[in-house]
């Protein structure tokens, strides 16, 4: 082992090149996160924020593919319903759309007034009145599905309909109840999909996001009829969001984020409700999707430095933060292999706490983690400095620099 | 057991290491969701915990962590509890080797650990011993589970009346939001940098829950019974809680329950931290 790392150390130096200590400017590329100008955060930190400065790397695998992460894609085969006291005595009706449809009814009184029964629920089907036990299996209350790690309400019931219910208009009901209800109906096994995507996963503060939602049958896309949705602040705050309907039938909004917002751990929630026809039969659906509010209390500036160390390489990083508190930079490395292909050698992470203005941040690659296989040209990239103190991005450089040799 | 190639060649040169420098091993037991106040008895069992440890040159190394795992991993009662726990077991018992065995969001407060080792001063400490983690039936990349409960809570709120149960960390396991994290704030999932300690999971793939199957009553029928039913929210490969897709969205898969368990049985969730088909053989063989 011990012969190992010394050869890899050698081999490091040796590639390293004529390159003395050297500046380098950062780059930019669509896509990254710049603060435009910096803003004080209001919130407090998030838990015990840690004092001491830490350095820490470890090597990557050559081979390892390494991409720019995508906007999670919300795939909906499932709606929800609020009924008042009144409509939960008439009924809610829809139309199964496919085999294994799920009902999840959870009343206002809860454990209060006992967990809902069969003997609870009126079912019509096509207009006529059936026997619940005929038309429903695998009924279970909110003890199984509890004790099975899904923390359902008390007094939920979730049942299945029996398959000859598709197509067929099926109202269900509680007769008896004088509370609102909530159903959810899960159609797992249904054509009928509703997608719903940001177009990033990041936003500042008075910034914009982009919000698509599609409907397709069995892959081919379908016309929404409507759409709308909310979009919910970690605070609580909701903003109603209007989609448009454009020609090819993707529902599209575009939310502004208000200016006065702070980043956090927590994401923003985005919920759409969408409804769409298919010959005789209209179909709800609800996604919900998220994305993160950057923090713009720090960010890179001016030159970034690249140093050999007695035990490896640093990049010095100069960082102006707009008020106290601890900082992260993390950053991979990545060198040449001998196709001069560029590919992941190392990542390394670096925090301490920086007091308001200008500071550095160095991040450190022990000589070990300089494999001898790859060599230059270099480049830093996914270079992230973060307000570690409020769990918050605050500026993100894909490619942050390409160094044609490492400095001696 | 069935180990990958991988998994082969980094045992091989964990024990190269960890003969020459004549190590210390340990073992430590991180349980899921929940606040747990005695884990093995109410989460792991002390059977399973017991015949895991036989592996183990000193019995005596093993720990069964007790924290508060309702709260988001980043959270001083979660992922500080853990690390708490993990350095005092570390420090007492002079570990020098380490291997995690953790379940369901364990693994993702273990994860959280791993990916930010300069939140706290004291993650550059643990991650250093640890050999590698066994993450049974981790819940990478969420589940749909969390996702309607939370959303009934929702509906529920702007209502006037809460009456599900939604903890901090069923919100952080909705899909959406996990997708947010490991693109962000975790490492180990498709194109993210690799974890800097192996992560190899452990997928449960199905349920059984016929009454005349003795596979069923392993670690308490009851609970087989509710998986059966929560099984219909997720596609066809899942372990009643979580779908195989997310036990092996981080890491490296190491095996799916009908490769190694014996005769090929399924390893509900409840029943992938229990004394089940073999698994804790396999993990007491593993150590």
């Amino acid at each position: 082992m011990r012969i190992f790392k010394l050869a890899a150390l050698a081999a490091a130096i040796s590639i390293s090149g004529a390159a003395v200590a050297q500046t380098f400017e950062l780059q930019s590329t669509e896509g990254d996160v710049i603060p435009s100008r910096l803003t004080a955060p209001k919130s407090a930190p998030v838990g015990n924020v840690e004092k001491q400065a830490l350095h820490f790397a470890w090597a990557l695998q050559a081979d390892a593919e390494l991409r720019q992460q995508q906007p999670f894609v919300a795939e909906s085969r499932e709606f929800w319903a609020q009924l008042d006291p009144g409509a939960a005595k008439r009924g809610f009706a829809f139309i199964p759309t496919a085999e294994g449809t799920l009902v999840r009814i959870s009343r206002s009184g809860g454990a209060r007034t006992g967990a809902l029964t069969l003997a609870d629920l009126a079912l019509r089907v096509d207009g006529q009145s059936v026997e619940a036990a005929a038309a429903v299996r695998n009924l279970a209350g909110d003890a199984e599905l509890k004790a099975a790690g899904a923390l359902f309400s008390e007094g939920t019931v979730v049942f299945e309909l029996a398959p000859s219910l598709v197509g067929k208009r099926v109202e269900v009901a509680l007769p008896k109840s004088n509370e609102s209800l909530l159903m959810h109906v899960l159609e797992p096994n249904s054509p009928y999909l509703m997608s719903l995507k940001a177009n990033r996963m990041q936003a500042q503060p008075g910034g914009w996001i982009e919000l698509s939602a599609q409907f397709s049958e069995a892959g081919t896309s379908l016309r929404a009829e409507r759409i709308g949705g909310l979009v919910t602040a970690p605070d609580g705050r909701s903003f109603e969001i209007n989609f448009e309907i454009d020609k090819a039938g993707v529902g599209r909004a575009r939310f502004e984020v208000p200016e006065q917002s702070e980043g956090g751990p927590l994401p923003w929630e985005v919920h759409a409700f969408g409804v769409v026809s298919s010959g005789k039969t209209q179909v709800l659906r609800d996604a919900r999707t998220g994305f993160q509010l950057t923090q713009p209390s720090a960010r890179l500036i001016g030159s970034i430095q690249a140093k050999r160390l007695d035990d490896g390489l640093a990049f010095a990083v100069p960082v102006q933060a707009a008020a106290s508190g601890r900082f992260e930079l993390r950053g991979t490395l990545y060198g040449s292999d001998a196709a001069g292909t560029l590919r992941p050698l190392a990542i390394a992470h670096t925090a301490e706490m920086l007091k308001s203005g200008s500071g550095m941040l160095e991040l450190r690659f022990p000589a070990e983690l300089l494999r001898a296989e790859l060599g230059a040209p270099y480049a830093l990239k996914d270079l992230n400095l973060s307000d570690q103190s409020r769990m918050s991005l605050s500026e993100q450089r894909q490619l942050a620099l390409e160094l044609p040799a490492l400095p001696n | 057991m069935i180990r990958s190639a991988g998994r082969l060649l980094a045992g091989f040169a964990l024990a190269a290491a960890a003969t020459a420098a004549c190590a210390n091993t340990g073992v430590a037991f991180v349980h899921g969701t929940g606040n747990q106040t005695d884990a093995l008895n109410d989460y792991w069992t002390s059977e399973m915990v017991n015949s895991v440890r036989q592996g183990l040159p000193n019995q005596a190394n093993y720990t069964v962590i007790n924290c508060e795992f309702e709260r988001y991993m980043w959270d001083s009662r979660a992922s500080g509890c853990l690390a708490g726990q993990l350095t005092s077991f570390i420090s007492a018992r002079g570990i020098t080797d380490l291997v995690v065995i953790t379940h369901s969001n364990g693994g993702n407060v273990l994860r959280w650990i791993l990916s930010n080792p300069t939140y706290d001063s004291r993650y550059p400490g643990i991650i250093s011993k640890i050999r590698w983690i066994n993450a049974l039936a981790p819940s990478s990349a969420g589940t749909p589970l969390a996702n309607a409960v939370t959303a009934g809570n929702v509906f529920e709120q702007s209502l006037g009346w809460l009456l599900g149960y939604a903890s901090d960390a069923v919100k952080m396991q909705q899909t959406h939001w996990m997708a947010q994290y490991n693109a962000q704030n975790l490492y180990g999932t498709a194109g993210r940098p690799a974890l800097p300690r192996g992560f190899w999971s452990v997928t449960g793939s199905n349920v059984r829950s016929a009454i005349w199957t003795g596979n069923s009553y392993c670690g308490g029928y009851q609970f087989q019974l509710g998986l059966t039913i929560t099984q219909a929210w997720l596609n066809s490969c899942s372990d009643g809680f979580l779908e195989c897709s997310s036990q092996r969205a981080a890491g490296f898969s190491w095996f799916t329950d009908t490769q190694a368990m014996n005769n090929g049985y399924f390893l509900s969730h409840h029943q992938s931290r229990r004394q089940c088909f073999g698994l804790d053989v396999i993990l007491r063989n593993d150590i």
